[in-house]
This record gives C-alpha cells, sequence and structure tokens, in this order.
C-alpha cells in the first residue's frame, strides 16, 4: 500500500511539471543540446510579458543575471530538462532569448579535430 | 508601445551574456555503476559544485491489475543525472555529465551522446556487470569511450589486462586506473579520453 501512494506521489511530481508546456514533450523547434547557454536577446522584458507561467520569468531571470546552459537552469529551478526544453524552445520562437548552440552545430564540433586540440591543450593547462 | 521598452529594458549584464560571443561548450559523459564515484570524479575537477537534474522517461505499460481487468497505465521512471563545468582558455566551457550505467537508462544516453565528445566508463573491478551495459551502448553508437578503474583506496584488484578481457572491449580502447577523488587523476583521465576521440575523428576523416 504504502508503494502506491509512492508511486502516485511520483506520477504527479511529474505530471505537474509537463502542465506547464501544455502536455508537450518535445520542443517547437529542434532539440536544444543540454549544454546549450541560453541568454536574453535584450527584447525580454517586453516581450515576456505575454507568458503565462511563472517558470518563464524565472527563466529568465536566471539567465539574465549569469550565462547558464539548459542542464544548469533545469537544475536550478528543479524542473526535468524535457520540461526547460520546451519553454526555452518557446522563448527562442519569441525572441527572448537565444541558445548559443544547435543540435547540429554539437554533432559537428564533437569530431572537429581543432576544437578537440583545443580541449586537450585546455584540461592540460588546469 | 515604445515607452514600455525604456522602463523594462535590461542592458546586457556585463561580462556576460550579449556583451561577449558566449562561450562553445563541449560534453563529455562519466558513466558508471551506482557509487562507482561518478559525482567524485567529477567535483574533482568541477569548477562548481555539482548540480543535479532529471531526466524522465514516460512509457505505457500494458498489464493485468489485481481484478483480473488488463490496466493501461503510465510508467514513469526517472534518472538524476550530476553536472560540473569546467572553463578552459579560448572561452571554451567543458560539461561533465555524470550519469548512472545500467541500459535500462539508456534513453538518457540517447540524450547525452548527441555532440558528446565521449564517455569515461567508471568501473570498480569488484562490480563488473554494473558497465556491461553502458560499454555496449557506447560501441553500438560508436561513441569514443574509455574505460577507467577507480581505484578505491588506491588499491586495484585486477589488471587492466583482465579488466579489459572481462568488458570485452575493442583493441584500441584505453584502459586506465584512476582515482575519482584525485583532481589529477581525474584530469589525466580526462586528457586520455579527448586524446582517443581525436584518434577516432582523424581516422574517420580519412576513411571519408
Ligand atoms: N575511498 C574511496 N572512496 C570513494 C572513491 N570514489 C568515491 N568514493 C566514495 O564512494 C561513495 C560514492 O561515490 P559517488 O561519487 O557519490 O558515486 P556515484 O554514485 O557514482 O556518483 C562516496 O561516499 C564517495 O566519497 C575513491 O576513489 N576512494
Ligand atoms: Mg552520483
Amino acid at each position: 500500500m504504502s508503494e502506491g501512494i509512492e508511486e502516485d506521489f511520483e506520477e504527479s511530481r511529474l505530471v505537474r511539471p509537463y502542465a506547464l508546456t501544455g502536455g508537450r514533450t518535445r520542443p517547437s523547434e529542434g532539440d536544444l543540446p543540454l549544454e546549450a547557454l541560453v541568454y536574453p536577446t535584450g527584447d525580454a522584458p517586453s516581450k515576456a510579458v505575454r507568458g503565462v507561467a511563472i517558470e518563464r520569468h524565472k527563466i529568465l531571470d536566471l539567465c539574465t543575471s549569469e550565462l547558464l546552459s539548459v542542464a544548469e537552469i533545469s537544475a536550478k529551478l528543479s524542473l526535468p530538462i524535457g520540461v526547460i526544453r520546451v519553454l526555452v524552445s518557446d522563448l527562442i520562437g519569441e525572441g527572448v532569448v537565444k541558445a548559443s548552440a544547435t543540435r547540429a552545430q554539437t554533432i559537428a564540433s564533437s569530431t572537429d579535430i581543432r576544437l578537440l586540440e583545443s580541449v586537450l591543450n585546455g584540461i592540460a593547462s588546469l | 508601445m515604445a515607452s514600455l521598452r525604456s522602463d523594462n529594458m535590461v542592458a546586457p549584464p556585463s561580462g556576460t551574456a550579449a556583451s561577449t560571443a558566449p562561450p562553445t561548450t563541449v560534453k563529455i559523459v562519466i558513466a558508471g555503476g551506482f557509487a562507482v564515484g561518478k559525482t567524485t570524479f567529477v567535483s574533482s575537477i568541477s569548477d562548481i559544485t555539482p548540480l543535479t537534474t532529471e531526466a524522465a522517461m514516460t512509457s505505457k505499460s500494458i498489464g493485468v491489475d489485481n481484478a483480473g481487468q488488463v490496466s493501461d497505465r503510465k510508467m514513469t521512471t526517472t534518472v538524476a543525472m550530476d553536472f560540473g563545468r569546467i572553463a578552459l582558455p579560448g572561452n571554451l566551457w567543458l560539461y561533465l555529465f555524470g550519469t548512472p550505467g545500467q541500459d535500462r537508462f539508456s534513453f538518457m544516453w540517447d540524450d547525452l551522446i548527441v555532440g558528446s565528445i565521449g564517455a569515461v566508463v567508471l568501473v570498480d573491478t569488484s562490480r563488473f556487470d554494473d558497465c556491461f551495459g553502458a560499454v555496449d551502448y557506447f560501441e553500438q553508437h560508436r561513441l569514443p569511450f574509455i574505460v577507467a578503474v577507480n581505484c578505491f583506496d588506491g588499491k586495484a584488484f585486477h589488471d587492466t589486462q583482465e579488466i579489459r578481457q572481462a568488458l570485452n572491449v575493442p583493441g584500441d580502447t584505453p584502459v586506465v586506473y584512476t582515482d575519482a577523488r584525485s583532481r589529477e587523476a581525474t584530469k589525466q583521465t580526462l586528457l586520455t579520453l579527448v586524446r582517443h576521440s581525436m584518434k577516432r575523428a582523424s581516422e574517420a576523416s580519412v576513411a571519408t
């Protein structure tokens, strides 16, 4: 019995965040890499007031105060990655924020020898 | 309308965001079984205290409930993932994502490997089987990976040749010892991975 209660709790804890996205689990435009940095375009405040979800404002506040990735925003707001992806993609679509990299760019960079060499030298210098 | 702007306009924060080009981000996956030392490994070198985030997977499972009725309920699994960040010279940020090594979590790896430089599979030699799933997965998806044996208290119970055989990893896959608590050991382990990834990338560019 106690197991059932735990499961229900677990489910509501997860379902609520997805209510923020209108049930969507995929973002409107391409997948955002976990490590993509999200930053305000400067158009942010006037446009963001149209948003209903308080979480949209929290995202905006966070990435205005500090340069953060999709994963960091998820951790700091305690919301699953998938939810943050949807909300950030909406904000990108509205021109409120930008992401530093697309999925295609990160795929290309992972085999870019010059970039890998910079990473190697960078780690060696730590 | 224009009046809305002047009041609410926020200048781009200096030194961050829009004032300069944002750093190029790269990522490395740290995989391994429960309590093998993933979070310890990430903390030993990260600039930030590792953060935890969650990914959720929802799937439908068809079952028969107690009353004998066929039920169709949603099953949700969440996986916690720890990660850290390291600023490197040349406006580069390296993210390290620590993720459980069992293959029932592979839905998360599908996401993590996209654009990843490669993976470090952390192994505790007293519990080899915890990492089989990760090794198989990375091999299948052709993600460059290395095997790093976390030597708890400086003890290794198997030599690297035995480990290589037990895990059945390809001959050119580096198998190294590490110490998740040591920044220097973590650094050397990451260097081994990046060198391996560079080798794979240059082989691929010759082949095409
Ligand atoms: N003695 C020793 N303890 C370690 C080592 N690596 C990790 N630990 C400890 O093992 C436990 C699990 O490590 P953790 O990094 O949380 O494992 P994770 O589940 O893979 O993230 C923690 O209490 C660590 O302090 C090690 O190399 N030596
Ligand atoms: Mg951990």
